[in-house]
């Protein structure tokens, strides 16, 4: 492993309360995370393309491309991309780390 | 006011090679905004720095993330366990936002490893496969409870000394 102390020592700063706007934007990405998390497998099964972008209401939609799948968060309204949650496969195989 | 941040355990499957394997994740967001892209990463008490991988830094940079040249990139280091062999790495400060136990957010400012993609193309081979990390230069912050029975995540920012 290669170590490397940073130059300057970071860490947590101070709590701030979310705007109504960032709490609603907040839970509406947490629903698709769950949302994903619960139907992954089901989700990457009908959508083979694998790259599941999750936006709004549960609205979900599938690239082969990777940037497509960039480019389409990139070009939703700002308040939508707040709700994204982006879905990649979990293929099989063993990590090493 | 002690600070606390649950996180989750999440199943991988391994296939025909091994049995699913449950693993703790943290969701963090990233950028000067708590409303930054959300990345779900390994809670990884082995790694020194946390790490950003390929997947989630295209994610997070989009296209520009492949065109960083890491032979030259400002901040190059060579960084070993991130799969398989060395992996160039570039490093960046970077604001990570959590969000605690009563719903107040907070964030951490790091230096971030970005690691480079292997192979170069995008999908589910080389590192695309491997999550991002929290490192301990994230995870000294905090007391962290592991169980795998039933499965819970929970960071605790710890006490100044």
């Amino acid at each position: 492993m290669t170590t490397i102390e940073p130059t300057q020592r970071l860490g947590p700063g101070p709590s701030r309360t979310p705007t109504s706007q960032e709490r609603v934007a907040y839970d509406a990405c947490e629903r698709n995370h769950q949302f994903f998390l619960a139907n992954k497998w089901d989700l990457f099964d009908r959508h083979p393309e694998h790259w599941l972008l999750i936006y709004g209401d549960q609205t979900v939609e599938a690239f082969a491309d990777p940037l497509d799948c960039i480019d389409r968060r990139d070009a939703l309204e700002p308040d939508m991309q707040a709700t994204v949650w982006i879905g990649t496969p979990d293929k099989p195989g063993i990590w090493i780390l | 006011m002690t600070r606390r941040v649950e996180g989750h355990f999440q199943e991988h499957d391994r296939g025909n090679i091994a049995p699913p394997s449950l693993a703790p994740y943290l969701v963090v967001r990233f950028g000067p905004e708590p409303s930054g892209p959300a990345i779900e990463a390994l809670i990884d008490t082995g790694a020194d720095w946390t790490a950003l991988g390929p997947r989630d830094a295209l994610t997070l940079l989009g296209r520009s993330y492949l065109e960083i040249d890491f032979e030259v990139a400002p901040g190059r280091i060579v960084i070993a366990g991130f799969g398989q062999g060395d992996t160039d790495a570039v490093i960046s400060p970077m604001e990570l936002w959590l969000r605690d136990a009563e719903g107040e957010d907070f964030s951490v400012s790091l230096q971030v490893a970005i690691c480079e993609p292997s192979p170069r193309t995008p999908g589910p081979h080389g590192n695309w496969l491997i999550p991002s990390l929290l490192g301990r230069d994230l995870l000294e912050w905090f007391d962290r409870t592991l169980s795998y029975n039933p499965p819970s995540a929970t960071l605790t920012e710890s006490a100044p000394v």
